[in-house]
């Protein structure tokens, strides 16, 4: 009786988790409609309005495609690009292109595009990419103390009161630090950090060799890390389900002072790419 | 203890007919050419025969006139449809109208109504040896039409599919089928799983059947018609691989768009309403047609054919005493 009870509350648990429930799930934060495309937060460093006018249109007829990039970040963003990748039945012009994207601007492209002839009304997918580089840069204080300064903060219970900071922009990639142990660290000891690495965005990234660098502080020694070679990165990350795999580096605190806040550095470049997609009507002449 | 088991069984009961109604279809793609499709089907009847009427009501007496009035209509809401030709072809013992047996509607306009009537005399007494007859007044409406159906398909790049699949978001595709107005209906699916891959084989299944009410007996093969013969229009970028029914006659060029043009060799005859399925392969484009990412392109098939819907009506013819 109670292995049928049970057998049940299984069952009851695996089939009620199968439909999805819309307001449980929300999906993706892309807003879409025919012929209008907002991308804003799987993206965090640009915002993308894409808009089709008219949003149906007889086949031989124009239609223009209006974008506007806006760079949401605090830093440029290069080589940016459109594609139009797939532009269904459309022919025209189907790249665009600038060298550089400063903070917080944007730009407006349009593309003119001719429907081609149709022998019945469809609906046409219109998909696009955009394309940049970006790079950032970010920053970790390392804390080490003497062990007669540790000590005696231990004792006064002021450990914690140490002002460590750290900065990490609003991007994409995303490096994400840890430590064998709780900062602040005591001098002559050996610690390990952790380097973690995800894409918060819903687009592709490309994390090419040698992209991300690290700038040590002084108050640390004897670096170095499992796959980086003269603190710069030995191979290109790849990203399965928005996770890279890590790296774990080794170093030895130098307090040249008892209390000693030096910041160590991480610069990354990456290429981003975001996919989407403009539906336009196409009716038969 | 029993209402115990009772209230499982129940439980088990509502989770049969209920929770798992969203499962899945496990079966779903293993059947080649039954993936899933979004279907447009426009509506079959394109012409049709309505408000056959006599007059006045049979039984009529022997000798005397009577008129068949029908209503012949053209429900397409877009489409002029020319040279549709309608014909008597049998009324028994009653007398021919001499307006005559047949005629022409050159330019049949959307949703234009054409009123036709004719007049005939029933059979004198002699004619039924003073018993009770009927006449059978069978007539024909033909027209051409041209049946298309579009289907679309994403290949899509090795490099992209890696890509997509390394983000965890593996591209899904059902590709969007569209099939034209009119009751001979072209159905277009795919023996392989998509999107497809870049250079590789890609099946296509292809069957007409006919939903109208009337008479479409066979497509007939190129040699015989160009334009009645079933033609499959592929995107310059795929490359044949095998097609035992069809040869290709040529390519067209549409909106800067070239296709090339394969049309049936063998006549397809039309069993109970259908033909057998045709099959052809292609090789799908390859990286570079694609830019090394995807793209979406149409597979076009069309076929004029002509189309006989009959209408008929039975006339009772009663003896008069002398």
């Amino acid at each position: 009786m109670r292995y049928l009870l049970l057998l049940a509350i299984v069952l009851v648990s695996l089939c009620a988790g199968l439909p999805e429930i819309p307001f449980i799930n929300p999906g993706n934060a892309t807003v879409q409609k025919a012929g209008m495309v907002i991308i804003d937060e799987e993206s965090p460093d640009v915002f993308i309005t894409a808009e089709a006018i008219p949003t149906e249109v007889k086949a031989g007829r124009n239609v223009n495609i209006y974008f506007e990039l806006r760079n949401k970040n605090n830093f440029d963003l290069k080589n940016v690009s459109l594609l139009v990748y797939d532009s269904c039945i459309f022919t025209g012009e189907t790249e665009k292109n600038i060298d550089a994207l400063k903070a917080n601007r944007s730009v407006q492209w349009s593309l003119k595009l001719t429907a081609g002839s149709t022998d019945l009304d469809k609906n046409c997918n219109v998909k696009f990419r955009v394309k940049y580089d970006a790079e950032y840069s970010m920053f970790q204080d390392i804390a080490v103390l003497t062990q007669s300064e540790y000590e005696q903060r231990e004792v006064s219970g002021t450990l914690n009161n140490i002002p460590i900071q750290s900065s990490f922009p609003e991007t994409p990639l995303r490096i994400s630090l840890s430590f064998s142990d709780t900062q602040p660290f005591i001098n002559n000891e050996n610690y390990y950090m952790n380097l973690d690495y995800y894409n918060k965005g819903n687009g592709f990234i490309e994390v090419e060799k040698e992209n991300i660098t690290i700038k040590t502080s002084s108050n640390i020694k004897d670096f170095s890390c499992n796959d980086y070679n003269d603190l710069a990165l030995n191979r290109s990350l790849k990203f399965i389900e928005n996770r890279a795999a890590g790296s774990t580096c080794s170093f030895t605190t130098v307090a040249a002072q008892p209390l000693d806040i030096k910041s160590l550095t991480i610069t990354a470049r990456y290429k981003y790419m975001l996919d989407n997609s403009i539906l336009i009507k196409v009716k038969r002449a | 203890m029993i209402n115990m088991k009772k209230f499982v069984l129940g439980l088990f009961l509502i989770l049969l007919v209920s929770g798992c109604a969203g499962m899945p279809d496990i079966f779903k793609g293993l059947i080649p050419g039954t993936d899933n499709v979004n279907k447009t089907e426009l509506s079959p009847d394109l012409i049709v025969i309505q408000n056959l009427n006599v007059i006045p009501t049979p039984p009529i007496n022997a000798g005397d006139e009577f008129s068949v009035s029908f209503e012949i209509k053209n429900q397409d809401e877009i489409n002029e449809i020319k040279n549709v030709k309608y014909t008597l072809f049998d009324y028994g013992l009653c007398k021919k109208p001499d307006s005559g047996t047949d005629g022409t509607i050159d330019n049949f306009a959307p949703l234009q109504t054409e009123f036709k009537e004719w007049t005939f005399t029933a059979p004198q007494n002699d004619e039924i040896a003073y018993l009770p007859n009927k006449c059978p007044i069978r007539f024909k409406v033909n027209y051409t039409f041209n049946a298309t159906s579009q289907i679309d398909v994403d290949i899509i790049s090795k490099s992209r599919l890696t890509q997509l699949q390394r983000a965890g978001t593996p591209p899904s595709f059902t590709p969007s089928l569209s099939i034209g107005r009119g009751p001979v209906k072209i159905y277009l699916s795919f023996g392989a799983s998509l999107p497809a891959r870049d250079n590789s084989s890609l099946p296509i299944f292809i069957s007409v059947e006919d939903k109208g009410s009337g008479l479409f007996k066979e497509i007939t093969n190129y040699t015989q018609s160009e334009v009645k013969s079933l033609t499959l229009k592929v995107p310059d970028d795929f490359n044949i691989s095998s097609c035992d029914k069809f040869d290709p006659r040529g390519t067209v060029s549409e909106g800067g768009v070239t296709y090339k043009l394969y049309r049936n060799k063998d006549v397809i005859p039309i069993i109970k309403k259908k033909s057998p399925q045709l099959r052809c392969s292609f090789t799908t484009p390859n990286s570079t047609a694609i830019n090394d990412l995807e793209k979406t392109y149409f597979i076009t098939a069309s076929l004029e054919y002509d189309y006989d819907i009959t209408g008929e009506t039975t006339v009772s013819i009663k003896p008069t005493s002398t």
